[in-house]
C-alpha cells in the first residue's frame, strides 16, 4: 500500500491523486492588494489557473463628479484619482485644460511644475519600494521608504500646506510661489538622499530572497506588452522605450538631460530595477530645475470664468509616476467639461495579472501585482 | 441607493450593561475593571483595513516619524478576528460597505470604530453628483470617534486614538448586544 | 510624420472608409469612420507600415443626448512614429452597438467593459463583457447624461 501511495505521489496516476479546483478569494480586505482591489483566484493544488480581477470596490464616480463642476474645482477631484501621486495627476489636468484653452502658463511655474512633479516621483517609488518589499515579506524597507518620503512631504507641506492632496498645480501656473528657504532646503535633502538610494539598493536589489522571489516571475515580452496596453515603468521593464517625456515632450522635458530607463528583462526584478534608476534620474532633474529657476510671475492672467470653446476636445498625456497618465476633455462652451476621462496606467496595467499569474503560485500574485505598481483608487477612479 | 445598507444594525446595537440589571457584575467592575481597562487601551489592535487617500496617512502614521506603537497600537492586524479596533479610513463605496459591515461584525467584542476622514464621516467630497459613495459610515456601523479631514493629518489620527482610550477608560468594562 | 501627413495619407489610403477627418483646433487629427468598416480601418492603421498605431491608450464613449448618438472615441499612438490619431464611432443611443477591437488590442477589453458598464454600449465580439464598476445586478448607466438614482444627489448651483 505504501509503495503504492508513493509511486503515485512521485508521479504516478494523476487522475487518482488528482486535485479539484478550487476558488480562493483575495479581498477586498487584504493587506497585499494595496487597497480593496478582489481577486478571485482559480487554483489547482497551489498552482494558479486564472486570475479574475473584481473591480468597482473604490469607484468614486470622479467622471460623474467632473461633468458637474468647473474647470478649477475639478482639480481637486485630481488629488484623489491618484493620492501617491497627486502632483502628477494635478499636472495632468491642468495641462489638458491649458491645451484646449490654449493659455501658455510662465517658465517659472513650469520649472516649478517639474520639480513637484519630480519630487513626487520620488516620493511615490519610494512607498512603491516600500510597499512592493512588504508584499514579498521584507518589512524593513517599508520603514525606510517613508523616511525619507516624509522630508519630501516636508517640502511638500511647506509650499502648499498639505501633506497628500496638494491642489498645488492649478491652471495656468501654480498656486503660490515657493518661500526663498526651499530651494536650499531642497538641495540639502538631495544631497542627503542620494546616499539612501545605495543604502536600499543594498538592502534589496542583490539580495537572494529578493532575487528569487522577482527574477524570472511575471514576464512580460515587449509585444505582449504593448498589446496589452502596459506603461510606464513596467513597459520599460520590458525595454520598450515608452516615456512620454521623451515621446511627447511637455512641460521643459526637451531642455532638460535625463535618461530614459530601460532593463530588457520583463520579470518583476526589472521593473524594480526601473523604479530604482528612476529615483536617481528624477534626483539630478529636480537639480536641473532649481539651477534653472528664475524670478518671475507664477500664473497667467485668466478670465473670471474659464470656459472651453465649443465643441473642443483634447486628449492630452503625460508621465506620471506610474505610467502613462491621459486626460480626455470635451468642452461645450461652458465653464464645465462636457465629459472628463481619466486614462490611468494602473488600469491598463492591472489588466495583464491575469496573464501574468497563470501557472505561478500564489505566493507570486502578489510579487507580480506590487511590481505593476498599481493603486485601486486610479483603476477605479 | 436603493441597494439598503441601513437598517440591520446601527449605532444603538451596543448597550451598556445597567447597574439594575445584574448587581454582581457592578461589584466586579469596581474591583477589577481598572485592569480590564488599562490592558484593553495599551493594546488597540487596529484592522489593517484602508480604502483610499486615508489609507496612506495610516501608513505614514506607522511609520517611523509619527510612530503609532508610542500608544501600544502598532500591531496592524490582517484579519477582523484578531483585531479590536477598526479604523475606517478612505472613501467607502457601497459595494465595499457590504464588506465593511462583515468585518466590523466579525470582529470580537468589544471593538471600537474611527471613522478617519470626511468621506466616512458623511461622504465628504463625494457627497454632490456620486452614484456610489456611501454618505456615513454610521448608517451601517456604530462609529465611536470622529476624525475630520481630507485626509486627516497623522496626529488627528493620534488624537482620535487618544479619544478611544478615553472613552474606554470612562465606559464600564460589560458592554452588550442588544439583540443578541 | 506631422498631422497634415497623415491626414491625407488616410484620407488618400480610407477615402470611402472614413466620414471626416478633421485636425481640431487644438492640433489633433480625429477620423470619423463608418461603422461597417471600423475593424478594417483599425487593423489596417495597427499593422501598415506607415502608421504602426500599436498602442491603443484610451477608449471612452461620450453621451450625446441631443443628437441621439453615443460616440466611441478611441486614441491610438505610435511608439515608433510618435504621432497620435483619435477615431470616432458613431453609435445609435437607443440601440448602442459597436464591434468590439478586443482581437486588434487587447487592452480594450477592460476599456469597453467599462464603456458598457457606464454607457450600454454593447460591443460585439467582446469575450467577456460584464459590468466592471458597478455590482452586476445594477440596471442603469452612470455616465449618460440622464442619468437619476435615489441615491444621487446632483449639486445645487
Amino acid at each position: 500500500m505504501t509503495d503504492l501511495l508513493l509511486s503515485q505521489i512521485k508521479g504516478g496516476n494523476e487522475s487518482q491523486f488528482g486535485t479539484d479546483e478550487y476558488v480562493v478569494n483575495l479581498g477586498p480586505q487584504h493587506p497585499a492588494t494595496h487597497g480593496v482591489l478582489r481577486l478571485v483566484v482559480k487554483m489547482d493544488g497551489e498552482t494558479v489557473k486564472e486570475t479574475i480581477p473584481v473591480l468597482g470596490y473604490l469607484h468614486r464616480s470622479i467622471e460623474k463628479i467632473c461633468e458637474n463642476r468647473t474647470y478649477p474645482q475639478c482639480i481637486t477631484y485630481t488629488d484623489r484619482v491618484d493620492y501617491v501621486s497627486a502632483m502628477s495627476v494635478n499636472l495632468a489636468f491642468a495641462l489638458a485644460t491649458e491645451r484646449l484653452m490654449g493659455l501658455e502658463p510662465p517658465p517659472r511655474a513650469q520649472w516649478l511644475r517639474m520639480v513637484f512633479v519630480e519630487l513626487q516621483r520620488i516620493a511615490s517609488h519610494l512607498l512603491w519600494m516600500g510597499a512592493f518589499a512588504g508584499d514579498i515579506g521584507a518589512l524593513t524597507p517599508f520603514l525606510y521608504g517613508l523616511r525619507e518620503r516624509e522630508r519630501i512631504l516636508d517640502l511638500f507641506e511647506m509650499t502648499c500646506g498639505q501633506r497628500l492632496t496638494y491642489n498645488y498645480i492649478r491652471i495656468g501656473g501654480v498656486m503660490i510661489d515657493i518661500l526663498p528657504e526651499f530651494v536650499p532646503k531642497c538641495r540639502a535633502f538631495l544631497d542627503y538622499f542620494e546616499p539612501k538610494i545605495a543604502e536600499y539598493e543594498e538592502l534589496l536589489t542583490y539580495n537572494p530572497i529578493f532575487l528569487e522571489r522577482t527574477r524570472g516571475v511575471g514576464l512580460i515580452s515587449p509585444e505582449m506588452g504593448i498589446n496589452n496596453g502596459v506603461c510606464g515603468p513596467s513597459l520599460r521593464g520590458s525595454g520598450v522605450a515608452c516615456d512620454v517625456r521623451k515621446q511627447q515632450p511637455y512641460l521643459y522635458y526637451d531642455q532638460v538631460k535625463f535618461t530614459e530607463c530601460l532593463e530588457p528583462g520583463g520579470d518583476c526584478w526589472s521593473r524594480y530595477r526601473v523604479r530604482m534608476r528612476e529615483i536617481r534620474e528624477s534626483v539630478s532633474l529636480v537639480r536641473q530645475c532649481l539651477d534653472r529657476l528664475e524670478p518671475g510671475p507664477i500664473e497667467t492672467k485668466l478670465p473670471p470664468i474659464l470656459k472651453a470653446p465649443p465643441a473642443s476636445e483634447i486628449y492630452s498625456r503625460i508621465e506620471s509616476s506610474r505610467g502613462e497618465m491621459g486626460i480626455y476633455l470635451v468642452g461645450d462652451g461652458t465653464a464645465k467639461p462636457y465629459k472628463a476621462k481619466f486614462r490611468c496606467a494602473s488600469f491598463s496595467n492591472t489588466y495583464v495579472l491575469d496573464q501574468l499569474t497563470r501557472g505561478w503560485k500564489l505566493a507570486d500574485i502578489m510579487a507580480v501585482l506590487g511590481s505593476l505598481d498599481m493603486i485601486v483608487p486610479e483603476v477605479d477612479r | 441607493m436603493g441597494i439598503g445598507l441601513t437598517g440591520v444594525s446601527g449605532p444603538e446595537i451596543e448597550q451598556m450593561e445597567s447597574e439594575s440589571q445584574i448587581p454582581g457584575l457592578w461589584t466586579l467592575e469596581k474591583a477589577v475593571g481598572f485592569i480590564f481597562k488599562w490592558a484593553r487601551k495599551n493594546s488597540l489592535w487596529p484592522l489593517q483595513f484602508g480604502t483610499a487617500c486615508c489609507a496612506i496617512e495610516m501608513m505614514a502614521t506607522a511609520a517611523g516619524r509619527y510612530d503609532i506603537a508610542r500608544f501600544g497600537a502598532e500591531v496592524f492586524r490582517p484579519s477582523p478576528r484578531q483585531a479590536d479596533l477598526l479604523i475606517a479610513a478612505g472613501t467607502v463605496t457601497e459595494k465595499m460597505g457590504y464588506a465593511l459591515k462583515k468585518l466590523y461584525e466579525q470582529m470580537p467584542k468589544p471593538s471600537w470604530v474611527i471613522a478617519m476622514g470626511s468621506c466616512t464621516i458623511a461622504g465628504g467630497p463625494y457627497y454632490y453628483d456620486s452614484y456610489t459613495v456611501v454618505k456615513g459610515i454610521d448608517s451601517f456601523v456604530p462609529v465611536d470617534v470622529y476624525v475630520p479631514g481630507c485626509p486627516p493629518r497623522p496626529e488627528s489620527l493620534i488624537h482620535g486614538l487618544m479619544a478611544i482610550q478615553k472613552k474606554i477608560e470612562d465606559e464600564p468594562i460589560f458592554r452588550r448586544r442588544k439583540n443578541a | 510624420m506631422t498631422n497634415d501627413e497623415l491626414k491625407s495619407k488616410i484620407e488618400a489610403d480610407f477615402k470611402d472608409k472614413i466620414t471626416s477627418a478633421v485636425i481640431s483646433a487644438q492640433k489633433e487629427l480625429i477620423v470619423t469612420v463608418k461603422p461597417e468598416n471600423y475593424l478594417q480601418l483599425c487593423q489596417a492603421l495597427r499593422d501598415k507600415g506607415d502608421y504602426l498605431f500599436q498602442h491603443l491608450s484610451c477608449l471612452t464613449a461620450v453621451d450625446y443626448p441631443k443628437e441621439n448618438k453615443i460616440t466611441v472615441v478611441a486614441h491610438l499612438w505610435s511608439y515608433k512614429y510618435a504621432h497620435q490619431v483619435t477615431i470616432k464611432l458613431d453609435v445609435d443611443r437607443a440601440n448602442p452597438k459597436a464591434p468590439s477591437l478586443e482581437k486588434i488590442w487587447q487592452s480594450t477589453n477592460w476599456f469597453e467593459r467599462e464603456v458598457f458598464d457606464l454607457y450600454g454600449v454593447v460591443f460585439e465580439g467582446h469575450s467577456d463583457l460584464r459590468r466592471i464598476m458597478m455590482p452586476e445586478d445594477y440596471t442603469k448607466f452612470p455616465l449618460r447624461k440622464d442619468f437619476t438614482d435615489d441615491g444621487f444627489i446632483i449639486k445645487p448651483n
